[in-house]
């Protein structure tokens, strides 16, 4: 869990770093030279083009949805485990239980794990820091609707309904 | 039919709930607030692209633990960045955390509040306003030669490096200090802001304030940080600080920062002569 005491809403810009030690990866010797290259190509590319913007986020900016489970924010650059991501309620009450993490399969995407929502607006306040410490933070908000989706469903639902009962009624009359 | 009535009923509410709900979201973009009246200043997007229909904003800021709006006013919006980013001077009288209520209207009358929160420091990292700034020792043609290890960029103005911070505070003028590393971070959040500095160099001359670019790196491979970004305690970049003729800071500037800003915070010490 990422720490809202340390990293601060407010000091995420720009952060000026040094590029982190990763542990190393099981690569086949004969391979190695290859992804050493591609390594210092990434890192060589991330230096002149720092900062993580946020380009997709589910749910997104404006959205109305039920009760998400979780959260998505696509960055457009890579980002480190420094990457966090915090959520408020109505009043700036901050939400317990919210829980970031880079996807090891796409390290420009971080899965926010959360607590059930109840209904309300919710702000989420992100802070990505690319590979070489540069840091960018926005917010944004999305809105938890109670039963948003059962209306969609009833609404098919009845759809569906209104179809049986003409089919039915057309079978009727051909008898 | 009542049920359909009903759903659809339910989906109005949605959708007027959703309507007053803000599609934009809000970057901030300048860093370490103290207490007091730091400088604050962000920028809206709607999608990948800025929105640049806003035509004012106005805020309250709230401890995010609840209670009463501590301060509220307006933000003053700056253009002639690649950016159009607005700022703010709350007055904010602890350390801790603020949630900030913005409500933007776009020029077609079309009103949003979103949201974002803030940390003022106790104390921050960089100097503070009213201190002293470090007396850096830092490169200038007179010690470097070589014009591209004075600066990451590649169209380097020797005008920028020709006097150390320990020197200016000696000369009587005011002096403005740009933390910058315009070859190693190009993107619209950090790179223009040495040609800010460089637009009002141009527009102030020489002889009325110094002008001092400082790079970040001092190894522009292995990426270390210069003596003087250590000196003064800065962990971000870029940063732009104006002193006053006794080498006080008077304005401590993270972040975009367009030349117009610049010059608004460069003025008071000119017209005044008490720069």
């Amino acid at each position: 869990m990422w720490r809202l005491s340390l990293w601060g809403v407010g000091c995420g810009v720009w952060g000026v770093g040094r590029f982190t030690p990763y542990a190393p990866l099981p690569i086949p010797h004969k391979k190695q030279g290859l992804f050493l290259t591609l390594l210092l190509c990434l890192i060589a590319a991330s230096t002149v083009r720092a900062h993580s913007e946020l380009i997709r986020a589910e749910p997104g900016p404006g959205a109305r949805v039920a009760a998400p489970r979780e959260m998505r924010l696509r960055f457009s650059e890579m980002v480190t485990e420094e990457t966090a991501v915090l959520l408020f309620a109505d009043g700036f009450q901050q939400v317990a239980g919210v829980v970031a993490q880079v996807d090891p399969v796409s390290l420009q995407e971080v899965v926010v794990a959360l607590p059930p929502l109840p209904p309300g607006v919710y702000t989420v306040q992100w802070k990505a820091v690319a590979l070489d410490g540069h840091e960018l933070s926005g917010s944004y908000m999305f809105e938890v609707v109670a039963g948003g989706q059962t209306a969609v469903w009833l609404g098919g639902g009845l759809v569906i309904m209104l179809l049986l009962l003409g089919l039915w009624r057309w079978q009727l009359g051909r008898r | 039919m009542l049920l359909l009535l009903a759903a659809c009923t339910r989906q109005q509410e949605v959708d007027e709930a959703m309507a007053t709900l803000s599609p934009i979201q809000v970057l901030l973009v300048s860093t370490d607030f103290g207490v007091g009246q730091p400088r604050v200043s962000f920028a809206f997007f709607d999608g990948e692209n800025v929105a640049q229909n806003v035509a004012s904003v106005s805020l309250q800021v709230f401890p995010v633990d609840g209670g009463e709006a501590v301060w509220e006013g307006t933000a003053v919006s700056y253009t002639d960045y690649l950016i159009p980013y607005w700022v703010f001077y709350p007055e904010l009288p602890t350390a801790g955390y603020w949630g900030v209520k913005t409500e933007l209207t776009l020029t077609d009358g079309t009103t949003y509040s979103p949201g974002f929160v803030m940390e003022t420091l106790a104390k921050t990292n960089a100097p503070a306003l009213g201190a002293v700034a470090p007396p850096s020792e830092n490169k200038t043609v007179f010690t470097e030669s070589d014009l591209s290890k004075l600066s990451s960029g590649t169209d380097v103005n020797p005008a920028l490096y020709q006097m150390t911070v320990a020197e200016a505070v000696k000369t009587g003028r005011p002096t403005v200090v740009g933390f910058v590393t315009p070859g190693l971070c190009q993107t619209r959040w950090c790179g223009p802001t040495l040609e800010s500095v460089e637009a009002v160099q141009e527009a102030v001359g020489d002889e009325a304030a110094n002008f001092i670019h400082i790079e970040v790196y001092d190894d522009f491979q292995a990426l270390t940080l210069s003596a003087p970004m250590v000196e003064w305690g800065l962990a971000t970049e870029p940063w732009v600080f104006v002193l006053d003729k006794d080498g006080r800071i008077v304005s401590r500037l993270s972040g975009p920062l367009s030349p117009t800003e610049l010059q608004e915070q460069l003025a008071p010490l000119l017209s005044s002569g008490v720069g």
